[in-house]
């Protein structure tokens, strides 16, 4: 989803009351407050499942094929017999890697593009222009879909593919953040005094750029997460017997008619995660870029 | 309302997209140019037939002598080549017909997203800080939260299994039914375009809010102009450019969106053909999907654009 | 999402033998209808994907011959029991005491449905196409052709398209084969090179290179004659009417068709439907009449077959039919410079490399995963070798060591051959995930090697192509390996799938096995006539279980779903009953 900050948002050089303003703001929003504690739920449930599953992930034929919700199997069983709980929070290590974890490449990649196309402008900028137009004129799932098919289908390969396809969005965003600081006047100071174009990127234009980076790379989160559900629901997702709950999801989707809990315990934690990272982010836009408030 | 200036742009833009179509075919071409002969091999072929294949298919020429055939007879004779799986059957016919499925879930689901956003938008500005407005708003976050294949397996769930003695079960595409019985595009339109009306709601509902507190509005209303009027004539008027902006992005959304739909539903429309021919590693089939979606896109951002003259007497181009 | 793996399983019929296969068919057909039929005989049923040719010359996909087999016919055809009995040859042909030379007697009634006669030249023209095909259109059955004399010139022709045609019509040497004459018009004499005793049914093959095609049909459009209702001309009770691709197919009855039984069904239509899932649930809306002809008995969800089994109206309708595949694990069983694969199961790895294969195969539950995969009901244990239950050269329920469940053997073992586990670290099975029922068996059996040795096998899902690309170079260690049967005669096993025949271990050997006992004892097999060789290929089967090349998974079963009004319909294990035999009766 793009995100829309008007350039006029930009704030005067960082100070520490913008922070806390920032932070008093969105502890009054409760939603996002809410949001914030689920995710935080769903790192420590991802956490736990590093050292605890009820049951191995793994494990096939511990309970019948397609058993309904019980005390021992308290989200039932899958298509093999194995405990949809224990995938469903192995699952949510994936989701989070994967969300994360695009994140921050599309961070490493997009915010030093985005930065010197804005800076230095001239035919570097318009080459980059031009590059983030024809990327948004492709459809991006598709392509990702056949990138992971040439590539093979694992989580490496799919964090790649989800980066080639959506690193735009940061770039754009930090192209327009730089574009529009670089004419204020203690940039403009900045360079007059001979500073060094590196630390004007890194140590004044993109500190002053981090609040609208911030709001984008958590709407970044559920998109590739999404985009992580999607794949592995197309069949091209993470390796065998690794679950995703895109895969779960597809799994569950198969016995529809037989097994209905198979789909619906992946369906809304996924659901509820994306929702919860688009609450943040809004109350993070919020929070941190006041008048663009609703 | 169409000037020449216009005209010549919409040239120009024709003239671009085509390049575009051409440049997106090239380069998935080139992408997947060593693969095709991956759909020709089985378990009882065995070296020299395997080259006589590609041999018949020309596919042991070198990769520019193959990629200059591909253009020219894409370019004089709009030929998309033959499928390598489903032998001598020709691609071009084949993408179009199902593009015409797939345009007529496409714009139902369209239907449904512009409708129901701007009714959403609308509603939810007018009725500001309302618990409405509250409601259509976080009802929106939930929209675009929730993957289209999870409204639809929902859907699937209330209609085909717990509702099964209304509805008869299960939804399933049958061929010829189609435009007959919408009973079965309705689902997976809705599946399809509920998740972009909720952007649309909020990107209707954001311009609204700033053109309401503009000066002709407030005339409008000092003319003593029905409220109903002042919404409908004047302020949704302008409020639709801002939406009018993301129809580029979101034309790409339903095309995307729409593999994920076809291919639950069953609906033999493009998407499905692309899933199922890269698994068949039919490859010219894959870039020939690609050439149809790329010339949608292309398609929709010019309509994009004569959108805004419609809608803004003061753009010209 | 899985038609294409399904496409490239060729079912064939080369049957023979029929006495041995009887055991096997008997569960197919439905029993009569009472009810008078019904006014309307149009049969309707949905296949999963369109067929890739219905040309004789080219067809090797399961759909193409399931389809095919209604339009064409050759000299000689199965019957529903699987026994070679005569179609447009008047009679079986007689055969000369060397066996080298075959005549048969055409019947002097049968004609194309546009009303061509079929002659001798017809025959000529059909097989001498075929056989130029083969090379340069990279056919998979040509070599069905292969004992005549003069095969290897005609099938040596590059030439394609009209310029092919042109060739034939001026029966150019280099597209014709030199055994192959027609005395008059109503005998054709075939020499063969030397004794073949399985050629005949090789020729019966449905919708294969066997098939006779109508030249004048076939010269409008040499490639495609097929696909266009107006020139695909068959000799068969069907004619295609129209055809949409990939979307809808109908076929017709020809009226005053020679042959018989004369169909009841005046019309068949077939739609495309997207997945098994829809297929069944349109089934079961009264959409269609079947389920799971034209191929697509495998391809239905172990839950929906759980579900039709619980629903008290349906159960009754549904057709668990053994089918002719068998699934296994392979080892490769040779590493060297061009088999990369590595791993610790080598025949060269001596006895330790034989306990580890031991102890990795015992280690597998194969009840359970019959069980757990497809719940009892798309497939069943193997635990009789590899050949397939019901065919000839299955050794016997519960006969094959290697299908045994023993943990605490396999267990000890590991731990003698491998007692750091150093030799079984980073062990990578690898399977190909758009068939279902591998992708799960390929977690079950992870699971089971973990439970059971406690060893970590990682799993990598490889798409059916590169898959087979890879695994026939010797890249896994360790992979899913299967073979479904061309014809019911274990030749067709050992010869494809292991021995220096072949080519193993370097070319087309999944495992790389071959030993000097092996393809000796495989090279008198074949040269026997069918009775002495079975105890020699028994002993051939024994060989791969002495060795453990194979861990025994399961035995295919089809599904099909067939309403209470339709009769006739059914399947054998390998090919659908011909909609001539098909009634509709009221409901």
């Amino acid at each position: 989803m793009a995100v829309t900050v008007r350039v006029d948002a930009v704030s005067e050089p960082v100070q520490a009351s913008l922070w806390s303003d920032a932070w008093r703001r969105l502890r009054r929003n409760r939603l996002a407050l809410a949001a914030a504690i689920y995710l935080i739920l769903l790192v420590g449930v991802a956490i736990v499942a590093i050292f605890y599953t009820p049951y191995r992930m793994s494990a096939t034929g511990i309970a019948p094929d397609y058993a309904t919700p019980s005390l021992a199997h308290w989200l039932g069983a899958d298509n093999l017999g194995r405990d949809q709980l224990s995938r469903l929070m192995i699952g949510a290590q994936i989701s989070l890697i994967v969300g994360v974890g695009t994140q921050l490449l599309v961070l490493a990649v997009g915010v030093p593009i985005g930065l010197l196309a804005g800076y230095y402008r001239g035919w570097l900028d318009q080459v980059v222009t031009f590059v983030i137009n024809v990327f948004y004129g492709v459809p991006d799932l598709l392509v990702a879909l056949i990138l992971v098919f040439l590539l093979g289908p694992s989580l490496a390969n799919i964090i790649i593919a989800i980066v080639v396809t959506r690193w735009m969005d940061m770039a754009r965003l930090v192209r327009g953040q730089t574009l529009a600081l670089r004419e204020r006047e203690f940039i403009e100071a900045g360079r007059a005094s001979g500073a060094k174009p590196m630390k004007m990127l890194f140590g004044h234009i993109m500190p002053n750029a981090l609040g609208p980076i911030i709001v984008q790379a958590t709407f970044g989160v559920p998109s590739a997460i999404l985009f992580e559900a999607f794949l592995s629901f197309l069949g091209a997702g993470v390796q065998q017997p690794t679950p995703s709950w895109g895969s779960m999801a597809k799994d569950g989707v198969d016995a529809i008619q037989f097994a209905p809990h198979m789909v619906i315990a992946p369906a809304i934690v996924l659901s509820l995660t994306l929702m919860a990272f688009n609450f943040l982010g809004d109350g993070l836009r919020d929070a941190l870029d006041p008048r663009s408030r609703r | 309302m169409f000037t020449r200036g216009t005209l010549i742009f919409i040239g120009q833009r024709v003239v671009l997209i085509v390049f575009t179509v051409l440049a997106v075919s090239s380069i998935v071409f080139l992408g997947i140019h060593r693969l095709p002969g991956d759909a020709l091999f089985n378990e009882h072929l065995h070296g020299e037939q395997y080259a006589l294949l590609l041999h018949h298919y020309n596919l042991d020429k070198p990769l520019l002598t193959q990629y200059w055939d591909f253009i020219v007879a894409l370019v004089t004779r709009g030929d998309l080549g033959e499928s390598l799986v489903n032998r001598g059957v020709k691609i071009t016919p084949l993408v179009l017909r199902e593009l015409g499925i797939s345009v007529e879930l496409g714009g139902f689901a369209l239907i449904f997203t512009i409708g129901l956003g701007l009714l959403f938008g609308v509603v939810a500005s007018v009725r500001q800080n309302t618990w409405v407005d509250y409601v259509l708003s976080t009802t929106s976050v939930i929209g675009y939260s929730m993957p289209n294949f999870v409204i639809a397996t929902f859907l699937i769930l209330v209609f085909g299994k717990w509702l099964e003695g209304v509805t008869g079960g299960t939804f399933y595409y049958q061929l010829g039914a189609w435009k007959g019985d919408l009973g079965q595009l309705w689902l997976p339109a809705f599946a399809l375009g509920f998740p972009y009306a909720s952007i649309v709601a909020r990107l209707t509902r954001a311009s609204m809010l700033e053109v309401v507190r503009q000066d002709y509005i407030r005339t409008a209303r000092a003319k003593g102009l029905r409220e109903t009027v002042i919404v409908v004539r004047h302020a949704l008027r302008n409020a639709l450019i801002p939406v009018i902006t993301i129809l580029g992005p979101l034309a790409i959304g339903i095309i995307t969106g729409s593999v994920v739909i076809e291919n639950l539903f069953g609906i033999p429309g493009l998407g499905k053909e692309f899933a199922q021919s890269i698994l068949n590693r039919d490859y010219f089939i894959v870039i020939g999907v690609f050439t149809m979606y790329a010339a949608m896109v292309g398609l929709a951002n010019l309509v994009v654009d004569l959108a805004y003259v419609v809608i803004d007497p003061r753009i010209r181009y | 999402m899985a038609p294409n793996s399904f496409r490239l399983l060729k079912v064939l019929c080369v049957g023979g033998a029929a006495s041995l296969v009887l055991g096997a068919c008997g569960g197919g057909g439905t029993s009569p209808n009472t009810g008078g039929l019904a006014a309307d005989q149009t049969l309707k049923f949905p296949i999963l994907d369109d067929y890739a040719t219905l040309d004789p010359a080219v067809a090797d996909a399961e759909t193409d011959q399931e389809i095919g087999q209604n339009l064409f016919d050759g000299l000689v055809k199965f019957d529903n029991s699987l026994n070679v009995v005569p179609d447009i040859a008047a009679s079986m042909p007689t055969v000369s005491s060397d066996g080298l030379t075959y005549t048969f007697t055409l019947r002097k009634d049968v004609t194309f449905w546009n009303g061509d006669k079929v002659t001798s030249k017809d025959v000529l023209y059909s097989w001498n196409r075929a056989a130029a095909m083969s090379g340069a259109y990279g056919t998979s059955y040509g070599g069905n052709l292969s004992p005549i004399v003069g095969y290897s010139t005609a099938s040596g022709n590059k030439v394609v398209g009209a310029k092919l045609e042109t060739l034939l019509e001026a029966k150019d040497a280099t597209v014709t084969m030199s055994g192959l004459t027609a005395p008059d018009d109503y005998t054709v004499i075939a020499k063969l090179k030397s004794p073949a005793g399985w050629w005949l049914s090789a020729i019966a093959l449905t919708d294969s290179t066997g098939m006779v095609v109508d030249m004048n049909a076939v010269k409008q459009d040499f490639d495609n004659w097929w696909s266009n209702p107006a020139t695909a001309v068959g000799t068969g009770p069907f004619k295609m009417t129209s055809r949409i691709t990939k979307q809808s197919q109908d076929y017709a009855a020809v009226s005053n068709w020679w042959g018989s039984p004369k169909p009841t069904l005046t019309k068949v239509h077939i739609d495309v439907l997207q997945s098994a899932a829809s297929a069944i649930t349109a089934y079961e809306q009264g959409s269609y009449d079947l389920y799971g002809y034209g191929g697509w008995s495998q391809a239905a969800g172990v839950a929906d077959i759980k579900r039709i089994q619980a629903t008290g109206n349906e159960k009754a309708q549904l057709l668990l039919q053994p089918k002719v595949r068998t699934t296994w694990v392979t080892f490769s069983m040779v590493s060297d410079a061009s088999r990369t694969g590595g791993g610790p199961f080598t025949l060269a790895g001596g006895q330790t490399a034989h306990d580890l294969r031991m102890a990795f195969a015992l280690a597998v539950d194969k009840k359970k995963l019959a069980e757990v995969v497809c719940g009892n009901i798309l497939c069943t244990a193997a635990t009789g070798g590899l050949i397939t239950k019901g065919l000839t050269g299955y050794l016997g329920d519960g006969a094959d060591p290697l299908a045994a469940y023993d943990p605490v053997k396999a267990k000890a073992l590991l731990k003698s051959a491998d007692p750091t586990g150093s030799k079984t670290a980073n062990l990578t099975y690898a399977y190909d995930p758009e068939t279902p029922i591998f992708k799960d068996s390929a977690v079950f059996l992870q699971d089971q090697w973990q439970t059971n040795l406690g060893v970590k096998v990682n799993l990598i899902a490889v798409s059916h192509h590169a898959f087979i690309l890879a695994r026939l170079a010797g890249k896994y260690a360790i992979s899913r390996d299967g073979w479904q049967a061309d014809y019911n005669h274990p030749q067709d096993w050992f010869s494809g799938l292991y021995g220096s025949a072949l080519g193993c271990p370097d070319s087309g050997c999944t495992s790389g096995y071959s030993t000097p006992a092996f393809d000796a004892l495989l090279a008198k097999a074949n040269a026997e006539p069918l009775d002495a060789a079975l105890a020699d290929y028994k002993a051939l089967s024994q060989m791969l279980i002495t060795d453990v090349v194979y861990i025994p998974l399961f035995y295919s079963v089809g599904a099909f779903l067939i309403k209470p009004y339709v009769s006739g319909a059914g399947s054998n294990n390998f090919v659908d009953y011909n909609w001539a035999d098909i009634q509709i009766h009221t409901h």
